[in-house]
C-alpha cells in the first residue's frame, strides 16, 4: 500500500460513506419509533403489554400395582402477593381476619422466598371457601394480592404409605442451583421427599407458557393472540409394585409400635409393601404444612420424618447368624453335620458370654442351631471363621452398601471388619469377644431393614440378589400403554447354592420345628421359612427381628418385620410375620 | 496532549474517552436491566459484571503497550490457540449450545477471543503477501479464516461466525482487493443459498450477467459466469436437502423466515414496545416499565439497547450513537495514519467487529434485522465480549501511538 496514499483515502472515504449511511438508516428507525410513532408504542406499553405466564403441567397420578389410584390431584385455591405492590400500599382492612397471616408475616415470607419484586409469591395455599369468599368480597382493597387454582395432591385410598410416596413442597434456592438447567423456577412445587422426589422429573412433565397482556401494573386485561401459547406436556403417571391390601394390613399391624415392615419379592426385587412407624399424614402437606405442624413433627421423639424402612440403622442380633453360617460354611470352617455342647454359656478368656437359653441347648448341629439360635453355636463358629471371611461374605449379601432401592436417603449400616475396629479402638485395642458379639450381631454391627429384606431375598432366590425398587411400570405419554421397569441384580452372594439349601432347612426348622424360635410366624399349609432376632440395646428393651421367606420351594415373597424396642423377635415380630404372610397367601 | 504527557501515558485520549463512556453507560443500564432480579450484589449481572469491567479496563491498558513487531510475529500462534480452544468448546462445552468454558465460576466465550486472533493473522497475511494476485488474496484469506468460522457455526453462534465473515471481507477489502473482485468471487455462494427460492433466483442471475457484462465488456465470459453461478444454484435444493432437519430450522430462523419457537418474535416486540415508548426524553432511570417488569427477556444481554431506548429515550439513543459514530470515524482515521500495512489492516478489523455488530444488535433492537444474538460492543452484558472490545481499543490506541514512533 505504500505510495498508494490517494487509494487508500479513496477507500477511507468509501467505508466512512457506508458507515454513515448505515448510521442514518439505524437512526432514523430509531427516529421513527421513538419520536414519530412513540405514542402508539407508550400506549401498548401502558394498556396492553404481554407477560409470559408459565402453565403448570398436570403433575402423574400414583397407582398400586393393581391400578388402584394411591395419589391424585385436587382443585385448590392458592394466594399470592406481589413484593413490590406490597411494599408500596398501605392496607385499610384487617390482612390478618382474611388472609390469617399479619403482615409481618407476609412481610417475613416474602422476603424469604421472593423470586423478584414483581413475581408473585405463594404466602398460602388451601384457602377455605370462607377464606376465598371473603377475599372475592374485599379484592378492592387488597391490591397486590391475587389468587388462582392450583392443583395439589389428594390422598385417595386407605393406604397412608407416607415415606414411600413422600410429600411435595416448594421448591427451595438450593434445589434449583443444584438443577441449573432451567426445568425448575421459584415458586414450583416439587417432590421433596420419596417416589414424589425420586420421580420428580418423569411425574412433573413439562410446564407450559400462556402470553396474557396486563397493563402497567400488572393486571391482566386478556389474552395475548394466543398463537405463542405452548401447551404444558403433563407428567407421566407411575404405577407402584406396592399393594394396596398387603401395605394396608402391614401399616394396621405396626399402628402404636416404632418399627418397619418389608415385604418384597426376592426374585424381581419389587416391593409389596413398605411400612414404617411411627409415620405422619400426607394429607397436612397436601397444599403446604404449617409450621407449626412442621415443628411437632420434627420434635416428635418417635421421628415420625425418619424412613425406618430404608433409614434405622438398627443392630440385627441373632438373624445375623444367617450370614455367619454362609460364611462358616463356605469357607469351611464347619460343615453343616459339625455339632457343638451348648450348656448356656461359653468362657472365652476371663468372660463368659451366655446364651439366651440358660438351661443350655444341648448337642446342636448347624441346622438345629439355626432353628433353636443358639448363641454358643455361633460363638465358637465365628471365632473359627474369622472376622475377615464373615465381613466380606455379609458384604457380598450387600450389608454395610445401599441397596439401590429407587427412594432417597438411604442409609448404609455398619458392617465392621479389622480396619474397622482398629480405626475406631486402636490397633489391638479389640478384644476377640468382639468377634464373637458381632458373629450373634451385637456390637457394632447396624443393619437397615431393607438390607435385611436383599440379603433374605437372597438366601430364599439362591444367592440372585435382585434390586429393591417400588416402580413397577411408567406410563406412555398416550395413556393407553405402560412401559415396564425391568428388575435390575447386582453381583450374587459369594455362597453356594446347596450351602443357602443348609440354611433355608434351618430357617424352616425356626418356624415348623418342635422347638424353633420363630413358631408364631407358622402358617398351616404353608412352607414358611424364617429367623428371629432379639438385639439387645442400651436404649431399653432389645429390638425385636423377623427374616424371612415363603414358601420353602421356589420362594415368592420375603417379609422383615422389626420393632424397636419392641421385646422378643419370637414373641412380638414373627406373630406380625405370620398375619402377613396369610394376608399374601390366602 | 503534551507530548510529556503522551509520553507517559502513551494513550489515545479519544479512544480512550470514547471507550470508557460508552463501557460506564452499559454499567448503568445494566444496574437498571437486573435490578428487579433479586440477587446479591456480586452473584448478580451487576456485580459480575463490573468485576468483568475492571479486568476488561486493565487488558485494554496492557494492550496498548503490547509491541505491535511481537504481536505480528506470533499472530500465527495465537489464531492456532484461538482455534484449540474453539474446538474445545466443541468438546467439552455444558449443554446443547456449546460456548463457554468456565474457569473458576466465571464463563468464557473462546469466540470472543478467537476475534481478536483472527484479525492479527489476516493482518499479518495480508501484510507478508501484499504482491499477491487478487483472487489469491481472496481464496488464501478466506481458507485460512473458514476453520474458526465453521467451529463457531457449529457451537452454535451464527450471530459471532457473521462476525468473523464481516471481519475478512472489510480486512481484504483494505488490502486493496477491488469489491469487483469481492462481488466476482461472493456470487457462486450467494447462488447456493438464492437458488432455493426461484423468483430470488431468477433475480440474482439477472443482476449477475447485467454486472458481469458491464465488467467484463464481454458477452461471453459473462454468459459463461453467469452459467456458473446458476449450475451452483442448481445444487442448492439438494444441498439443502442434505442438512440434517435441526439446522435447516436454525437457518429459517436466523433469516427471520421462521418464527422461533423459543420466542425471538416476541423479543423483538417487547423490545420495540421498550424503545418506542421510551419517546423523546424516555422514561427516567429504573422507570421502564418494559424493562423493569421483566417483559424482556434477555434485556441485559442482547437487548440491552432497548433498555436504554426506554428509560433515556431518544435522547440517550442519539448520544450513545454520537459515542459510537465517533469511534468508528476515529479507528478509520487511525487505519489511514497508521506507520505500516499490519496496523493499518489491524484497526480495520477492529472496525469491522466493533461496526458490525453494533449495527446489527440495534437494527435487531429496533426489529429491521433478524434476531442473530449478537451483542453490542462495550454496552452488553457479557464478559468476554467487554474484554475483547476493550482489548480491541486498547490495541488501535497503541498503533495511534505508534505513529510518533517515526
Amino acid at each position: 500500500m505504500t505510495g498508494k496514499g490517494e487509494q487508500l483515502h479513496i477507500r477511507a472515504n468509501r467505508f466512512l460513506a457506508g458507515l454513515a449511511v448505515f448510521f442514518c438508516v439505524l437512526y432514523g428507525r430509531f427516529f421513527y419509533m421513538q419520536v414519530i410513532s412513540s405514542s402508539f408504542y407508550r400506549k401498548r406499553s401502558d394498556m396492553n403489554s404481554v407477560r409470559q405466564i408459565p402453565v403448570t403441567a398436570h403433575r402423574g397420578l400414583l397407582f398400586d400395582r393393581n391400578s388402584r389410584v394411591l395419589v391424585e390431584n385436587k382443585p385448590s385455591y392458592s394466594l399470592f402477593a406481589v413484593p413490590f405492590e406490597f411494599k408500596r400500599n398501605r392496607y385499610t382492612v384487617d390482612l390478618k381476619a382474611l388472609t390469617t397471616l399479619s403482615e409481618a408475616q407476609i412481610q417475613h415470607i416474602l422476603d424469604t422466598r421472593r423470586a423478584g419484586q414483581f413475581v408473585p409469591v405463594r404466602i398460602k395455599s388451601n384457602l377455605t371457601f370462607t377464606q376465598l369468599s371473603a377475599l372475592e368480597e374485599h379484592r378492592s382493597d387488597l391490591p397486590g394480592f391475587l389468587y388462582h387454582v392450583e392443583p395439589v395432591r389428594s390422598y385417595v385410598s386407605q393406604v397412608r404409605a407416607s415415606h414411600v410416596l413422600g410429600y411435595l413442597g416448594e421448591i427451595t434456592r438450593k434445589e434449583i442451583e443444584q438443577n441449573g438447567d432451567g426445568l425448575y423456577r421459584p415458586g414450583d412445587i416439587v417432590g421433596k421427599t420419596g417416589v414424589e422426589r425420586e420421580y420428580d422429573t418423569v411425574l412433573r412433565g413439562r410446564r407450559g407458557y400462556e402470553y396474557r397482556q396486563v397493563d402497567v401494573r400488572g393486571r391482566e386485561t386478556g389474552d395475548f393472540d394466543g398463537t405463542r401459547d405452548t401447551a404444558p406436556v403433563p407428567g407421566r403417571n407411575i404405577m407402584l409394585t406396592l399393594d394396596s391390601g398387603i401395605q394396608e394390613k402391614a401399616e394396621e399391624l405396626l399402628h402404636g409400635r416404632a418399627g418397619a415392615v418389608i415385604v418384597m419379592d426376592p426374585n424381581t426385587g419389587g416391593i409389596y409393601g413398605m411400612a414404617g412407624s411411627p409415620d405422619f399424614s400426607l394429607d397436612s402437606f397436601a397444599g403446604g404444612v404449617s409450621s407449626r405442624q412442621w415443628e411437632q413433627l420434627t420434635e416428635h421423639e418417635g421421628r415420625p420424618l425418619l424412613n425406618r424402612p430404608i433409614q434405622a440403622q438398627l443392630p440385627p442380633g441373632s438373624v445375623f447368624k444367617l450370614f455367619l453360617a454362609a460364611a462358616a460354611l463356605q469357607t469351611g470352617s464347619v460343615v453343616p453335620e459339625t455339632v457343638h455342647t451348648c450348656t448356656g454359656s461359653f468362657i472365652l478368656g476371663t468372660k463368659v458370654y451366655a446364651c439366651w437359653e440358660e438351661q443350655g441347648h444341648g448337642e446342636v448341629d448347624l441346622r438345629q442351631a439355626i432353628a433353636q439360635s443358639c448363641n454358643v453355636y455361633f460363638y465358637q463358629t465365628g471365632l473359627v471363621t474369622g472376622l475377615g471371611p464373615i465381613a466380606d461374605m455379609c458384604r457380598s449379601f450387600g450389608f454395610s452398601q445401599r441397596t439401590g432401592i429407587d427412594l432417597p436417603g438411604e442409609q448404609t449400616g455398619i458392617l465392621p471388619d479389622a480396619s474397622y475396629l482398629d480405626g475406631k479402638y486402636g490397633k489391638r485395642g479389640w478384644t476377640r469377644g468382639m468377634i464373637a458379639n458381632i458373629a450373634v450381631g451385637q456390637g457394632d454391627v447396624l443393619v437397615t431393614p431393607v438390607q435385611l429384606a436383599c440379603a433374605c431375598s437372597a438366601i430364599a432366590a439362591r444367592g440372585r440378589r435382585a434390586v429393591p425398587h417400588l416402580v413397577r411400570a411408567v406410563q406412555h405419554a398416550d395413556k393407553r400403554s405402560w412401559e415396564r421397569v425391568r428388575p435390575e441384580f447386582s453381583e450374587p452372594a459369594h455362597v453356594s447354592a446347596a450351602h443357602l439349601q443348609v440354611i433355608q432347612q434351618g430357617m424352616y426348622a425356626a418356624v415348623n420345628g418342635p422347638s424353633g424360635t420363630a413358631v408364631l410366624a407358622r402358617v398351616p399349609g404353608m412352607e414358611v421359612c424364617g429367623k428371629t432376632g432379639t438385639a439387645q440395646n442400651p436404649r431399653g428393651e432389645p429390638h425385636a427381628w423377623f427374616a424371612g421367606f415363603a414358601p420353602l420351594h421356589n420362594p415368592g415373597v420375603v417379609i422383615v418385620v422389626v420393632l424397636e424396642n419392641g421385646g422378643s423377635g419370637g414373641g412380638a415380630a414373627a406373630p406380625i410375620a405370620g398375619a402377613l404372610f396369610r394376608e399374601f397367601f390366602l | 496532549m503534551t507530548g510529556q504527557n503522551r509520553k507517559t501515558w502513551r494513550l489515545d485520549w479519544n479512544i480512550a474517552f470514547l471507550s470508557l463512556a460508552l463501557g460506564v453507560t452499559g454499567l448503568v443500564l445494566i444496574y437498571s436491566a437486573s435490578s428487579s432480579l433479586e440477587s446479591s450484589f456480586f452473584a448478580g449481572p451487576f456485580g459480575r459484571q463490573t468485576v468483568w469491567f475492571i479486568s476488561a479496563l486493565a487488558c485494554g491498558l496492557i494492550c496498548t503497550r503490547i509491541p505491535m513487531p511481537g504481536l505480528k510475529s506470533g499472530a500465527y500462534v495465537l489464531y492456532g490457540t484461538a482455534l484449540i480452544l474453539l474446538g474445545a468448546v466443541l468438546a467439552a462445552g455444558r449443554g446443547d449450545v456449546h460456548r463457554w468454558i468456565e474457569v473458576s465460576g466465571f464463563y468464557m466465550q473462546p469466540s470472543e477471543a478467537a476475534k481478536i486472533a483472527c484479525i492479527l493473522m489476516l493482518a499479518r497475511f495480508l501484510d507478508d503477501h501484499s504482491r499477491l494476485p487478487q483472487w489469491k488474496k481472496l481464496v488464501y484469506s478466506l481458507g485460512l479464516t473458514i476453520p474458526a468460522v465453521l467451529l463457531i457455526i457449529r457451537e452454535p453462534d451464527m450471530g459471532s461466525a457473521l462476525v468473523f465473515c464481516a471481519i475478512w471481507g472489510v480486512m481484504v477489502l483494505w488490502s486493496g482487493v477491488s469489491v469487483h473482485w469481492m462481488l466476482l468471487f461472493a456470487a457462486p455462494f450467494t447462488a447456493l443459498a438464492a437458488g432455493l427460492y426461484l423468483p430470488v433466483f431468477i433475480g440474482f442471475l439477472c443482476a449477475v450477467l447485467v454486472w458481469a457484462v458491464w465488467r467484463s465488456r464481454s458477452w461471453w465470459k459473462a454468459l459463461l459466469y453467469t452459467g456458473i453461478c446458476g449450475g451452483i444454484g442448481m445444487f442448492s435444493t439438494a444441498f439443502w436437502a442434505g442438512l440434517p432437519q435441526y439446522q435447516q430450522e436454525r437457518l429459517l430462523i436466523f433469516l427471520g423466515i421462521k418464527s422461533d419457537p423459543h420466542g425471538s418474535a416476541y423479543q423483538v416486540i417487547q423490545s420495540k414496545v421498550a424503545i418506542g415508548s421510551g419517546g423523546l426524553l424516555g422514561k427516567g432511570f429504573l422507570n421502564g416499565s418494559q424493562s423493569q417488569l421483566r417483559f424482556l427477556p434477555e434485556q441485559h444481554t442482547d437487548f440491552i439497547v432497548s433498555v436504554l431506548g426506554e428509560e433515556f429515550g431518544f435522547l440517550g439513543i442519539t448520544v450513545v450513537f454520537i459515542l459510537f459514530f465517533l469511534l468508528f470515524v476515529i479507528l478509520i482515521r487511525a487505519a489511514l495514519t497508521a506507520r505500516d500495512d499490519f496496523e493499518s489492516l489491524t484497526v480495520m478489523g477492529v472496525f469491522a467487529m466493533l461496526a458490525v455488530q453494533t449495527a446489527v444488535n440495534t437494527g435487531m433492537a429496533s426489529g429491521i434485522v433478524p434476531v442473530t444474538g449478537m451483542t453490542l460492543p462495550f454496552l452488553s452484558y457479557g464478559g468476554s465480549s467487554l474484554v475483547v472490545c476493550f482489548a480491541g481499543a486498547g490495541l488501535v490506541s497503541n498503533i495511534s501511538m505508534n505513529r510518533f514512533l517515526y
